[in-house]
């Protein structure tokens, strides 16, 4: 932790958060000041640890599915299919064409739900109220289409090791179709709103840039990666699940800055929205499940799963003595690596623009804790 | 399905090790991925793991301490993204990493005691943080003790 230490007349030391709107989450960030120049930016993290990694070992491996939602809570979906696919290689099982396709569609519905999120925290951020409040009017359309599959509407507990909870509910596929017609549009009103707006672009281009060396160095990954020139997208180089049968661009750009960041996944909404088409449109019928013993007992031996959720490498490393409940589960938290740059990325910048910094990194803090 | 490449060293070795990577397996573009630490009979296994750009491939470098005595040289110097690992390694497991430029805590409390992840620890509930709450008791009691507020109306 770090404490406040009197330094020379002009460098001061500010607490930005724990408690702020702008952080995200339970976040303190320790700013060196001189003046409005940022010295230096300290996270001080762990107000939301949950002992995730502990709480595994107590349980069987069934009744993690639900936790698996609760720290990146903006992308359980994606949580959810990173864990069961763990556990499913760790027990040799394959689940059904039916079960994948269904499993894609939810992931990219929930990586354009977590990136309207960000879109939104982004524009209040940087000071638009407007496109927040457009941004969860479509949100809202994602949210309704997971309640009706799964009751949920934001931790879903909807994937299962060896397939999901339930079948898509009747009518369902028409409603989503017809939500796929209109985001393409509403995409276009956000970029007229907040992408393309001189006051967003002067506030976020060329303000917390990473080379590409200094982001491998630190772990990044997701869309602050991509933004740099680096082209790692996990669905692509991977080729897990169905991706390798439907068609997507990896989006990548240039800059490493807050703007390329936002550009990266302004167009990875976009391509959300064609892999669900192309999921949707060759959905299988068949069932969902695989029928699996009541008590799971995988052979000894380790995995490490990884996907790409909405903010980069989430990956799940299981490793198992052959008994009900996993030996030891470690999480790799993409927001943990992320948040770690804050300092190279808020170093000689304005205090105004950490708040910038911090929504373009589009952290999740529980996820960051654990 | 990516490839996964396991190697094994030991802690001695490691700085040397991986700087040796760094011109074989690791030689083309690659990425800091993940480290973490399991427990193992009588060693705390410590795994660093990294990612090649262009091809599937992962690279994992495992390495066994003592767990009496768990030191390790810190790699913070190669990857940046190892600063934060380190740290929470080092409290959750109670690992050394010298020369570590930052060795405070990093999730937990800093006056926390023990290390969690280990399998033998025990839930300290005399720490102020686990203990019974007087406010979920009983909150009148609490709130008003005896002969301190509305004693005198009654």
């Amino acid at each position: 932790m770090t404490e406040f230490t009197p330094g020379t007349s002009e460098e001061r030391l500010v607490n930005m958060g724990p408690q702020h709107p702008s952080t995200h989450g339970v976040l303190r960030v320790a700013l060196r000041l001189d003046g409005e120049k940022v010295l230096g930016a300290d996270p001080d993290i762990g107000y939301l640890h949950s002992s995730m990694e502990k709480i595994a070992e107590k349980l069987e491996y069934r009744q993690y599915v639900s936790y698996s939602d609760r720290f990146d809570y903006l992308n359980a979906m994606g949580n959810e299919f990173c864990y069961v696919r763990a556990v499913e290689r760790l027990l040799g099982v394959e689940v059904t064409p039916r079960c994948e396709h269904i499993r894609v569609i939810m992931a990219e519905l929930n990586r354009i739900a977590s990136h309207l999120l960000y879109f939104g925290a982004i524009s209040l951020d940087t000071g638009a109220t407007t496109p927040f409040l457009h941004t969860f009017r479509e949100r809202e359309l994602c949210l309704d289409l997971f309640e009706w599959a799964s009751g949920q509407r934001l931790l879903y507990h909807y994937f299962r090791i060896g397939g999901l909870r339930n079948d898509l509910p009747d009518g369902w596929a028409d409603k989503l179709y017809q939500v796929l017609d209109l985001l393409p549009q509403r995409f276009e009103e956000y970029d007229d709103l907040l992408t393309r707006n001189r006051i967003f672009v002067g506030r976020t281009r060329d303000v917390g840039a990473v080379s590409a060396d200094q982001a491998l160095s630190y772990g990044l990954t997701g869309p602050s990666l991509r933004a740099c020139g680096v082209p790692y997208d996990l669905r692509k180089l991977d080729g897990y699940s169905i991706y390798p049968e439907l068609e997507f661009e990896v989006c990548v750009e240039q800059g490493g800055d807050c703007y390329s960041r936002h550009l990266v996944r302004t167009r990875e909404l976009r391509e959300s929205v064609k892999l669900i088409r192309q999921a949707l449109d060759k959905l299988p019928e068949g069932e969902v499940n695989v029928p699996l013993p009541r008590k799971l007992k995988p052979e000894p031996g380790e995995v490490y799963e990884r996907v790409e959720s909405p903010r980069g490498e989430v990956a799940c490393y299981l490793v198992s003595d052959g008994s009900e409940k996993p030996w030891r589960m470690h999480w790799r938290g993409p927001s943990f690596y992320n948040l770690s740059a804050l300092d190279l990325m808020c170093t000689g910048h304005w205090m105004a623009d950490v708040v910038a910094i911090i929504a373009s990194t589009d952290i999740v803090l529980a996820d960051v804790d654990r | 399905m990516p490839e996964e490449i396991r190697l094994e060293t030991t802690p001695e070795e490691l700085p040397e090790f991986i700087q040796a990577l760094r011109e074989k397996e690791l030689a083309e573009q690659h990425g800091f991925c993940d480290a973490t630490a399991v427990e193992r009979e009588d060693t705390l296994e410590i795994v660093y793991r990294f990612s090649l750009i262009a091809r599937p491939v992962q690279v994992s470098v495992h390495t066994q301490v003592p767990k009496a005595k768990p030191v390790v040289p810190t790699l913070t110097h190669l990857y940046k993204g190892l600063l934060w690992a380190e740290r929470e390694m080092a409290e959750m497991f109670g690992i050394t990493f010298t020369d570590h430029p930052d060795p405070r805590h990093l999730l937990l409390p800093d006056d926390w005691q023990g290390y969690p992840l280990r399998k033998d620890y025990v839930y300290p509930l005399d720490h102020p943080y686990l203990a019974p709450d007087p406010l979920h008791e009983d909150p009148m009691k609490a709130l008003c003790p005896p002969g301190q507020v509305g004693d005198e109306n009654q």
